[in-house]
């Protein structure tokens, strides 16, 4: 990955192929290019080659032969000497040949290839001779016999453009023009070229034959095919591979995304490997599978622990309900054991818990902590009366001062209790500020306004309603109208705020059942 | 690597293919020996009719080696030609081995036309050649005949000499084989009242010249050999008056504007190949398919016989101000 980043960003595949492509391309143009450059120069020096060196042989061999035959006179070699006078007329025979040879100026070549005096067709050149002229009549043979004809051909023409000398003879007699170029002839296509000749009214002309560039370039010809070939046949494998590769990858990853789709659903899934011809893919698909495999065994495994947590959980949470179960058992039986031993207030924990959990209601408490502190501090606000002894208790009559001063230690004792239970903060301070005032003179504390808590405040005010409609040894239970008138004038505002007296005013409006004593 | 292989086989079948078929158009050979007139004749035909054959010219005067070389690469093929029955004799085994049909337009010797199966003439034979020339030189009142044959044609020289000699009554015949004009420098032609002359045309003008020059003023008489237009080019004007033995019809020649024989002849060759390649006759079938048909050419109208000839009349044509007419 760091190589990757470092040479930039990866190519996708189809990337890759256009470049891959693209370069193959080039490629063929460069040969083909290089080839179409290196052939010219060859081709012009096989022109060279074969037209410079035939021709300079065919114009020597001339030279030589018309030399010979004016200086010594003597024939050689099959050739013909014939002396003729100014008409034509062959001086040895007196047979006028006017008809079959012409001239404009001497020297010159006579455009007429069939023999007069040698049999088969000769080369005939009239010279000027001083007195006479000098016929020289060369058999063609002669020629074939001194330029080899595997390469290339040399002609001698006469200035009518007939080929009266070749050195092959079934060019013999025929008629070419003196332009250099491609040409037909006799069923073989090559290329023509001829120069004047110096002395002599003629052309000497090379024809050099296709198959002679074909033989000789043919290695040239093999390599560039041979590379060509190469280059086609990259080009052919990369499109091959472009459809092997794409398509096998693209339905590859098709498949792999369908299993793996499959996978956040359920863990029922078989991935099911492609055939491919590309071992690499193949091997990426033998890995997916191996992967989905260990994902599906770990997804097996994980579920089978979540399992567990849950059985755990549920296991804890029955445990905490039976727990909280005892729990408000234990309470319920310490509230009961305190109304047992303050025979005067049988019931009123309950009552006192009923009205309370009410008015918070009524004021919007909604906060389950807050809810749960009222419920058990209305139900053991009076605890620590477990502190105080019995007679004071249950005393028929007014307690005296320090009776009183004993009972007020109770708020005190009973926040001692509840504060060992861990979490029970709010109920301890309920249980030890229910008897303060709004107005400070409660205890044990003396708080006042908004120093003592709306929970605290909440069963305060319900705790001294319920007393009042409650019987006491030392007077009987009032009615709600007289507890409420009592309330009203005596207690609002010193002992309760006004406006949680009004919200409670409310619930007893609401629930005037829960307000008859010990129902 | 299987498709690189392929490919680089397949270019190179096809530059074999490019240089040795050349495209495989269709391919006349002129069998020509330097001086023959064949392929002006075919070339004729084939502008006529719109045909673009491809025509090969393949020389018959070269070593019997090397022409075989030559013909092998153009097995199964048509031509015309050759010009010469000397030239037919030692082409007809190359002709059979590589089954090229050849139309001789001129080929007139019995030791060659029949022989084989691969080789036709548009000519009569000598046989009767010789006997007609016999006839002529008897209504020409010619008692001492000397016939001049080209040595170099053997075949139609000896045969022509066999056939005169069958049919002629005369005091005296006497016959020379030449090679060049110079053999017959010491020649007494006073001797004789008729000259009979079994040369091309070119050598018959010459020995027509020279003749005359040492003062023959008999009749003279060519063989169908003759009767081109080198006659009158090199004979001038000691040819007039001269006769010449025609194998065609020359009054069809004549309307045809193809008054000489040799282009006349490969014009008709190249008709009956036409023929042959339009019916897609093989080489090998081509002797069985002409056998029996009739032709209507420059040439005349002739039927093809059994032996690969044709049956026509022959006719005369007499030298008359450089030019051949008929002679009636």
């Amino acid at each position: 990955m760091e190589d990757l980043k470092s040479k930039g960003e990866a190519m996708s595949l189809k990337q890759m192929m256009i470049r891959f492509k693209r370069y193959g391309g080039l490629l063929v143009f460069i040969l083909i290019a290089s080839f179409l450059i290196g052939l010219y120069p060859l081709t012009r020096q096989i022109n060279s080659y074969y037209s410079k060196s035939y021709m300079r042989l065919l114009k020597s061999f001339l030279d030589e032969v018309t030399r010979d035959a004016v200086e010594s006179g003597q024939p050689s070699f099959g050739m013909v000497v014939r002396r003729l006078s100014e008409g034509l007329v062959d001086l040895a025979t007196g047979v006028d040949l006017s008809g079959l040879l012409s001239y404009e100026k001497l020297p010159s070549i006579v455009p007429e290839p069939r023999g007069l005096f040698v049999n088969g067709n000769s080369t005939k050149i009239l010279i000027d001779g001083g007195s006479h002229i000098l016929l020289i009549e060369i058999p063609v043979s002669l020629l074939d016999r001194m330029l080899s004809a595997e390469m290339a051909y040399v002609f001698l023409m006469a200035s009518d453009g007939t080929i009266v000398a070749c050195n092959d003879l079934n060019f013999q007699g025929m008629r070419i023009s003196t332009r250099k170029g491609f040409v037909r002839m006799n069923g073989t296509t090559g290329f023509v070229e001829s120069e004047p000749l110096e002395h002599l009214s003629g052309f000497v002309a090379s024809f050099i034959p296709l198959r002679t560039y074909f033989t000789i370039l043919l290695p040239y010809l093999l390599v560039a095919i041979a590379a060509l070939c190469g280059d086609a046949v990259w080009l052919s494998l990369a499109y091959s591979f472009e459809n092997r590769l794409v398509v096998g990858v693209n339905m590859v990853l098709d498949n792999i995304n369908q299993s793996l789709t499959k996978l956040d659903k359920t863990d029922e899934v078989f991935y099911v490997p492609l055939e491919t011809r590309i071992a690499e893919l193949s091997q990426l698909q033998a890995g997916i599978q191996k992967l989905i495999e260990a994902q599906k065994a770990s997804w097996h495994e994980l579920h089978a622990m979540m399992q567990s947590l849950q059985d755990t959980v549920n296991e804890l949470e029955e445990t905490q309900r039976t727990l909280q179960e005892r729990n408000t058992q234990i309470i319920a039986t310490l509230a009961e054991a305190i109304e047992i031993k303050d025979a005067n207030t049988l019931g009123h924990s309950d009552r006192v818990v009923t009205l309370a959990l009410e008015l918070a209601k009524e004021i919007g408490l909604k906060d389950p902590a807050d809810l749960e502190a009222i419920k058990f501090g209305a139900l053991l606000h009076d605890i620590g009366k477990i502190g105080i002894p019995e007679y004071i208790l249950n005393k028929p009559g007014r307690l005296t001062k320090q009776e009183y001063e004993v009972m007020k230690l109770h708020p005190i004792y009973g926040e001692k209790i509840i504060r060992k239970i861990s979490g029970w903060d709010l109920v301890a301070d309920i249980v030890r500020h229910h008897h303060e005032n709004f107005d400070g003179t409660g205890y044990p504390d003396g708080l006042k306004g908004s120093q003592i808590s709306l929970r605290t405040q909440i069963v305060s005010i319900v705790d001294v309603f319920c007393a009042l409609i409650e019987e006491r040894p030392y007077r009987p239970a009032m009615s709600l109208e007289e507890a409420l008138k009592l309330m009203q004038t005596e207690m609002v505002s010193t002992k309760f705020d006004p406006e949680l007296f009004e919200a409670f005013k409310r619930v007893l409006e609401k629930f005037p059942r829960i307000c008859i004593a010990g129902s | 690597m299987r498709l690189a292989a392929f490919l680089f086989v397949a270019a190179l079948v096809l530059i074999v293919l490019l240089v040795q078929v050349e495209l495989g158009r269709f391919r006349v050979l002129v069998l020509d020996d330097g001086r023959t007139n064949f392929l002006q004749g075919v070339e004729s035909y084939l502008k006529d009719h719109n045909l673009r054959y491809d025509v090969v010219t393949v020389r018959t005067d070269v070593d019997q080696a090397e022409l075989e070389s030559i013909l092998r690469k153009y097995q199964n093929s048509y031509a015309v030609g050759p010009r010469l029955s000397s030239e037919a004799q030692r082409l007809i085994p190359l002709l059979e081995k590589f089954k090229i049909f050849a139309i001789a337009p001129l080929v007139t010797s019995y030791r060659v036309v029949g022989k084989s199966s691969y080789l036709m003439t548009l000519s009569p034979t000598d046989e009767e050649q010789g006997r007609q020339i016999a006839e002529r030189l008897k209504v020409e009142g010619c008692r001492k005949v000397l016939l001049v044959a080209d040595k170099l044609n053997p075949v139609h020289s000896e045969t022509i000499e066999e056939s005169l000699k069958r049919h002629l009554s005369v005091e005296q015949f006497e016959s020379r084989q030449i090679e060049t004009i110079d053999e017959l420098l010491g020649e007494d032609f006073n001797r004789y009242d008729g000259l009979v002359l079994a040369l091309d045309g070119r050598k018959a003008g010459i020995v027509v010249q020279l003749a005359r020059k040492k003062g023959f003023s008999g009749t003279i008489v060519g063989s169908d050999y003759a009767l081109t237009d080198d006659l009158t080019t090199a004979g001038g004007p000691a040819v007039e008056g001269m006769i010449v033995c025609c194998l065609f019809d020359f009054e069809t020649m004549l309307r045809s504007r193809m008054p000489d024989m040799q282009i006349a002849g490969a014009y008709d060759a190249a008709m009956i190949i036409a023929d042959l390649k339009h019916n897609r006759v093989s080489q090998q079938d081509a002797a069985s398919y002409l056998r029996g048909r009739t032709f209507e050419g420059v040439t005349g109208r002739f039927s093809v016989t059994f032996d690969l000839s044709a049956s026509r009349n022959l006719t005369f044509v007499r030298v008359k101000d450089g030019r051949f007419e008929i002679e009636r």
